[in-house]
């Protein structure tokens, strides 16, 4: 067990749980018309039984039968959903995570940073985000480790699902300063190497050791084409293939982003609007059709949180495959954050982070009907006003 | 009214100015009236060029022009073996004669360049170095209504001296001015002549009932009948100085020139003249996008000058690639008149005339249409195409001696004729002797030579410094084996990381 | 008025639809191509001084197999036949700045705005180019490209958002933290966008950073370099850092990955007041914030100082004396500083002004360190010095006034004349003719133009930008002639080569056609 704060929360939870009157004893069934699959297309496996705040089965939703101890909840011509999963979110720790002191700063952790009592966890929790990894501000080449946490907290602390990782790299004009180096992209990639070349030689830091043992996994965030080259160039020279966040130029760099090896790293792209250009918003189709795997980053908290679900509704607007897309909200990312043990997909023995959505999570008409984090319902939204109920979905 | 002296009577003057440009060949001295240049290939741009002949001047006109010319005992004759003589180029558009290109009272049709003209503006030192032997002095495209122009030629001590035709156009322009968007802008033209229309009605109602008070009357009909019976009354010194000219450019004393900066420019502009009845006498003067309502101006069958800038470029927003669209090729499509100004960005090449036109023949332009847009086409656009713009008998003689071809980017203007007087000589250029170094390079062969004959025996060397004149027809040697000469060493590098 | 907007609109989008685009990208073009080219002209340019008349050139398998006088095409061969035309080799600038954002691209904007040329610009009495280039960037932030793409700190830095932000605050438009300073009244200054230098500025002396670091060989620079015939390019740093990055040698065209020659290529030093005002400049420590660049140089002097400085410590260095003290070069900089003296690694160093190309021959000279000069404006005055050294000239751009650029605010441009690469041709000294950060019309292809009309032979103005560069880049085996066995990196053009009235239509770089503009040319 890697997190010694998993025991005291998983009690947190139960205690929550206990008060609910099912936790231990009874089991739930979630009654849909379809769940999104592991794979990320629609099944008509639309029936989820939890048992102890776990995935226990899926199942057709005519075989699921009533039973003592077995509570049902049924939601005619809804979908379940694994939670989604929001990756490079400042959520939490909005201007709390801006350390720019040192340029190479791999013992920061964005954990440290986080607020429980952020207004945006919630507002997160009720677009259906379950989990969001949280990374330090790209100002810094190396920036710190990410940590991913639930959006549903109970009490003063965070439910975390993993503090230490992955370590968050940054190329770009953000992590310019006059106050010390880099200025330019050559300097920052100056001490990218050296960070690199110094780890290697058993003289730098021990996170930057465990990328380069391949203990710890890395993703850098890329403002610009050049940032995505130098980082694919200079990790490429310590034979790494980190995740890469980069949105603009997606599309032109797309067959450089895929195929980076056996560990099949990420390409993360996001946020996009309803502003963005054709060129930016074509990106993720690119990437997926070149064999990429694509995850989103929805822009919290400076965007709305329905904002994931937007950007991977536009990236399948613009050509991306519909069941990939929603791979990239949640095991995708899941993956990508380092919990697919965990979180992210519906499969037994998963915990039961589930979220039911009235019709496909990347039709803009669905909405999110009940939030289900440890297999406890912690969201249920108030009834639609006059809204239209017959959005179909992609295929 | 300003006094204006005709052109034709400043002879002793302007010869006075062409001493002040260090380029007059007999300072001081009356210029003959009698010129033949003798012995050049003369492209006349009208007719057949003519490989080998003589054009005579006589007065400040040509009077003949052919292979065979007989050259009067009286006539100064100069040899041009070797050069071509061209029509002296005209630029159809510029501003860089006035201290400001704008006065910044947005409407302005009382202002007149005439009253800031500088004589001494190295633009017009630049301007016969460069070929140009007139200019159409107007004022800057960042106005309303801007005032009235003016041509010259880039000779002369004073305004008067210069002009060949005063008070040619008003400019107007249709393009928002800096600070402004484009509602703003109609908005100030149609007030322009919302209130042009008001005071003439105001002023033909005051001469009515003027002239009814000298019969003691009193007006006796309605304000549009009054209005009606004053407005033959008017006469030009009536108006004042912020209508005159307003009604002249109506009347169609002054021509209308319009600048487009966009194609979005060019509809309201047409409209504009269309509704005030200037169109007739209107030019439309380009920005690089206007090109795409070529269409309408087809339809509005008006003559353009065009950007210097000769090519259109645009990104897709997409895909990020370039598209590129020759503007000159488009116009000529459409069929239009138009004529090309020189870039005022002195480190381009496009501030030559004759390099444009070479731009344009290298995008398949007919030669002709080329050489046309910077001679002939500006000409007829400035309605002076009786007079200027080809080598013809009759024509002012106003002659370009190049060193080459016009659309040889290496030739150089050697002489410029402008009324039959020599007006520029490049061998006396002090600012291109400096700038080619050739006043150094021949002391320091003057020095050679020197030394040379003070050591019998001794090889002149061969000249250094001159520019070597291309010549096309000439074939390039054979190969030869590689010339000796210094070699570069390479810069060192380090090996690439595999 | 709202009647003629209307159809206006209308008749844009007609006009859209006649745009011609003249050559494709250049990747695109390169498809089912024929195994084997021949090329048949009426002129071939060898590029090393030599002519040929009525000339074929083969081209197999992207490289030239034959080349000289001849008519016969060997069968099944891909024939680009121009009896009048030329070919020449493909161009090499030894000294090109690239435009990573491609600003300069024209955008459909109000006239007076981008679209609209720098005279209009300046009878209009609006901003110079160099201040709507800014206005540019901000556009493409704004309104044109995403809000959180916009290009970060130098977009929202022009529309003020950056300017009211608290130290550590983050921006509402791009979600990048506050910049320090006001990089927009530099940015105007200096000619960098946003006033950061693509030089690294933590230090003056930076010769361990490298210019393929801050590079997108996917810029769309290239594409206008390679239509413009140049196909192989030295990417040179801005002159921000008295010593600065090492340059890298790319090809225009062909596959990215193919692109890069050496990423390891010659450093360039700056005499000069570019090494002091470029990019966000150096500040005395008198009544302003410290900050790391209150340092030298602000001067001439101090451009010298940290020069020899940095040779000086290097030498301490090697000799395992201890480094440090004031304006000490960083640890990373002193092996390959080292690296020059030995001679392993090139030296290039920018000087216009007559006093500063005296200043870096008798500093070079102090260390044993052999250089290429860079620019010269005024060279011509130093001409027996450069040729009694042997040291190679770089030089360019010609001009007759300089634009605004960092250039003409240096103030070392006034004594430029158009004479100068004759003069140094004739004087003997190996001589390079660059275009720098010139482009489309106002190229390398003009700068030859240009020197030809100033009195240079033709022949020696092709080998200046052909043979000359890539001898001084060391890839003249590769590169740099049109003779068997080299890469098939080639020109052609519909008439003379460089001549005003002829075209270049089709460009080839190893082998492959990626510039074609033959249909456009045949349609005259």
């Amino acid at each position: 067990m890697r997190h010694p704060v998993r025991g005291i929360l998983a009690l947190i939870a139960g205690a929550v749980s206990l008060t609910a009157g099912a936790w231990g004893q009874d089991r739930t069934a979630i009654i849909c018309a379809r769940a999104v699959a592991p794979d990320g297309t629609l099944s008509d496996l639309g029936a989820v039984v939890i048992a102890g705040g776990k995935v226990e089965r899926l199942a057709k939703a005519d075989e699921i039968k009533e039973q003592a101890g077995l509570k049902i909840v049924r939601h005619e011509g809804a979908v379940i959903c694994p939670g989604l999963i929001d990756l490079c979110s400042a959520i939490g720790e909005f201007q709390n995570n801006l350390e720019r002191a040192k340029a190479v700063d791999p013992s920061v952790s964005a954990i440290d940073a986080v607020d429980p009592g952020d207004p945006a966890l919630g507002r997160a929790l009720r677009a259906g985000i379950t989990a969001v990894m949280i990374t330090p501000q790209p100002s810094n080449v190396i920036s710190g480790v990410a940590a991913t946490v639930r959006t549903w907290t109970a009490g003063p602390r965070v439910d975390a699902l993993r503090t230490d990782g992955p370590l968050v790299f940054a190329l770009g004009t953000s992590v310019f300063s006059t106050d010390r180096e880099p200025t330019s992209r050559p300097g920052a990639l100056v001490l990218l190497r050296g960070a690199l070349a110094a780890a290697r030689d058993g003289k730098g830091a021990a996170r930057v050791a465990q990328v380069l043992a391949g203990k710890l996994d890395a993703i850098v965030i890329c403002e610009a084409t050049e940032d995505v080259d130098g980082a694919l160039r200079t990790f490429g020279e310590f034979k790494l293939a980190p995740h890469i966040v980069h949105t603009a130029d997606a599309v032109e760099l797309a067959p450089d982003l895929a195929e980076r090896g056996p560990s099949r790293p990420a390409t993360i792209v996001g946020p996009y609007t309803f502003t963005s250009s054709p060129r930016t918003l074509e990106g993720a189709g690119a990437l997926e059709r070149a064999g990429a795997d694509v995850a989103f980053t929805g822009g919290t908290p400076l965007g709305e949180a329905a904002g994931l679900r937007v950007t991977a509704a536009l990236a399948v607007r613009y050509g991306m495959d519909a069941a990939a897309a929603r791979r990239g909200l949640t095991v995708g990312a899941a993956r990508v954050a380092g919990v697919e043990g965990r979180v992210g997909s519906l499969k037994p023995g998963m915990d039961a982070d589930i979220v039911v959505f009235s019709g496909d999570p990347l039709r803009l008409e669905s909405r999110v009907i009940e939030v289900y984090v440890n297999g406890v319902r912690v969201y249920t939204a108030p009834p639609p006003v006059g809204q239209d109920e017959s959005g179909g979905s992609y295929e | 009214m300003r006094p204006r002296r005709s052109a034709a009577c400043c002879m002793n003057v302007l010869c006075l100015a062409l001493a002040c440009l260090a380029a007059s060949p007999v300072a001081g001295a009356a210029p003959p009236t009698k010129v033949a240049l003798k012995g050049g290939r003369i492209i006349p741009v009208v007719g057949e060029e003519i490989a080998k002949g003589t054009v005579l001047i006589e007065n400040g006109k040509i009077t003949a022009v052919g292979a065979e010319v007989q050259i009067p005992y009286d006539a100064m004759e100069v040899d041009v073996t070797g050069k071509v003589l061209f029509p002296g180029m005209i630029d159809p558009h510029s501003a860089r004669g006035l201290d400001v290109p704008n006065e910044n009272v947005p409407v302005s049709p009382f202002l007149n360049v005439y009253d800031a003209l500088d004589p001494s503006k190295l633009f017009f030192e630049d301007s016969l170095r460069d070929g140009v032997t007139t200019v159409h002095v107007i004022p800057g495209n960042n106005c309303v209504v801007g005032g009235v122009s003016r041509v010259v030629r880039p000779i002369g001590l004073s305004p008067d001296e210069m002009t060949v035709r005063p008070d040619l156009a008003l400019k107007f322009s249709t393009t928002p001015r800096g600070g402004y968007d484009r509602m703003a802008q109609m908005a100030a033209l149609r007030e322009t002549f919302a209130e042009l229309d008001d005071y003439l009605g105001r002023l033909a109602e005051g001469k009515y009932e003027e002239s009814l008070k000298k019969d003691d009357r009193k007006i006796d009909v309605g304000p549009a009948e009054a209005r009606k019976r004053g407005q033959p009354l008017i006469q030009d010194p009536d108006y004042d100085d912020k209508h005159l000219n307003l009604v002249r450019c109506r009347r169609g004393e002054l021509a209308a020139w319009f600048y487009c900066g966009a194609a979005t420019d060019v509809g309201p502009a047409i409209a504009l003249a269309t509704e005030q009845k200037l169109l007739e006498k209107a030019v439309f003067v380009l920005g690089p996008e206007a090109y795409k309502a070529a269409g309408e101006l087809k339809k509005a069958k008006r003559p353009v000058v065009l950007d210097p800038l000769l090519f259109y470029r645009e990104r897709d927003e997409l895909t990020g690639e370039l598209k590129e669209t020759f503007v000159p090729s488009k116009i000529a499509d459409a069929g239009l008149t138009f004529a090309l100004q020189p870039s005022a960005n002195t480190s381009m090449a496009e501030r030559y005339l004759n390099y444009e036109a070479a731009v344009c023949v290298r995008n398949g332009l007919p030669r002709k249409a080329a050489l046309e847009a910077i001679t002939l086409n500006p000409a007829t656009i400035l309605g002076l195409g009786d007079k200027l713009g080809s080598i013809e008998a009759g024509k002012t003689a106003n002659i370009v001696v190049l060193s080459g071809d016009p659309l040889d980017f290496a030739s150089w203007v050697e002489l410029v004729y402008i009324d039959g007087i020599q007006a520029y000589d490049r061998q006396k250029d002090a600012r291109i002797l400096e700038l080619l170094k050739l006043e150094r390079a021949a002391a320091e062969k003057a020095k050679e030579k020197k030394a040379a004959e003070e050591k019998p025996g001794a090889v002149v060397p061969a000249a250094a410094g001159e520019p070597q004149k291309k010549d096309g027809d000439e074939a390039p040697p054979p190969v030869e084996p590689k010339p000796a000469e210094p070699e570069p060493k390479p810069e060192p590098k380090k090996e690439k990381p595999r | 008025m709202s009647n003629a907007t209307v159809r206006t609109c209308g008749m844009w989008v007609a006009g859209f639809g006649a745009l011609v685009a003249i050559a494709g990208r250049a990747d695109a073009l390169q498809t089912e191509q024929p195994a084997r080219l021949v090329i048949r002209v009426g002129t071939l340019h060898i590029g090393d001084g030599r002519v040929v008349q009525n000339a074929v050139v083969v081209i197999e398998n992207g490289k030239i197999t034959a080349a000289g006088e001849g008519s016969t095409v060997p069968a099944g061969a891909g024939l680009i036949d121009l009896p009048e035309g030329s070919v020449t080799p493909g161009l090499i600038d030894a000294c090109a700045q690239i435009e990573t954002r491609d600003l300069a691209v024209t955008r459909r904007r109000s006239p007076g705005g981008p679209g609209a040329s720098e005279p209009q610009r300046r009878e209009a009495g609006q901003p110079s180019a160099l201040a709507l280039f800014f206005e540019g960037t901000h556009a493409e932030g704004s309104d044109d490209e995403d809000g959180c793409v916009c290009s970060g700190v130098a977009a929202c830095a022009l529309a003020n958002t950056h300017e009211n932000l608290g130290p550590g605050q983050i921006c509402p438009v791009c979600g990048f933290p506050a910049a320090p300073g006001s990089p927009l009244a530099r940015g105007l200054v200096s000619g960098v966008a946003g006033g950061w230098s693509e030089t690294e500025a933590s230090s003056e002396v930076v010769p361990h950073t490298r210019v393929i670091d801050s590079l997108s060989l996917r810029s769309r620079d290239f594409d206008r370099l390679v239509r413009s015939g140049v196909t192989t390019v030295f990417v040179t740093p801005d002159s921000a850092a008295v010593i600065g990055p090492q340059g890298a040698i790319v090809r225009t065209a062909g596959p990215v990955r193919d692109r890069l020659i050496s990423d390891h290529g010659a450093v360039e030093a700056t005499f000069g007041s570019d090494a002091y005002s470029v990019g966000m400049g150096n500040s005395p420590p008198f009544g302003r914030f410290v900050s790391i660049r209150t340092r030298r140089p602000n001067t001439r002097m101090g451009v010298a100082w940290v020069f020899r400085k940095a040779f000086y410590d290097a030498q301490r260095w090697k000799e395992g004396l201890p480094v440090g003290g004031a304006d000490a070069p960083p640890p990373e900089a002193l092996p390959v500083l080292q690296q020059i003296r030995e001679g392993k690694l090139g030296l290039r160093v920018q000087a216009r002004t007559q006093p500063d190309i005296l200043t870096a021959i008798r500093l070079c000279g102090e260390f044993g360190v052999g250089f290429t000069l860079v620019e010269g404006t005024e060279a011509y005055e130093c001409l027996a010095e450069l040729k009694l050294r042997a040291i190679p000239v770089i030089f360019g751009p010609i001009y007759d006034e300089a634009d605004p650029s960092p250039r003409l605010y240096s103030g070392e441009t006034d004594k430029s004349r158009l004479s100068t690469l004759r003069d140094l041709i004739e004087a003997g000294v190996p001589t390079a003719l660059t275009a720098q950060d010139l482009r489309d019309e106002d190229g390398l292809a003009r700068q030859v133009m240009y020197a030809v009309r100033a009195g240079v032979p033709l022949e020696k103005a092709v080998q200046a930008v052909t043979q000359t560069p890539a001898k001084m880049l060391g890839i003249d085996d590769q590169v740099g002639t049109i003779e068997a066995g080299k890469r098939a990196d080639l020109v052609v053009w519909t008439g003379k080569a460089f001549d005003a009235t002829s075209r270049l239509v089709v460009v080839i770089s190893g082998g492959q056609v990626v510039v074609d503009a033959r249909e456009r040319a045949a349609a005259k």
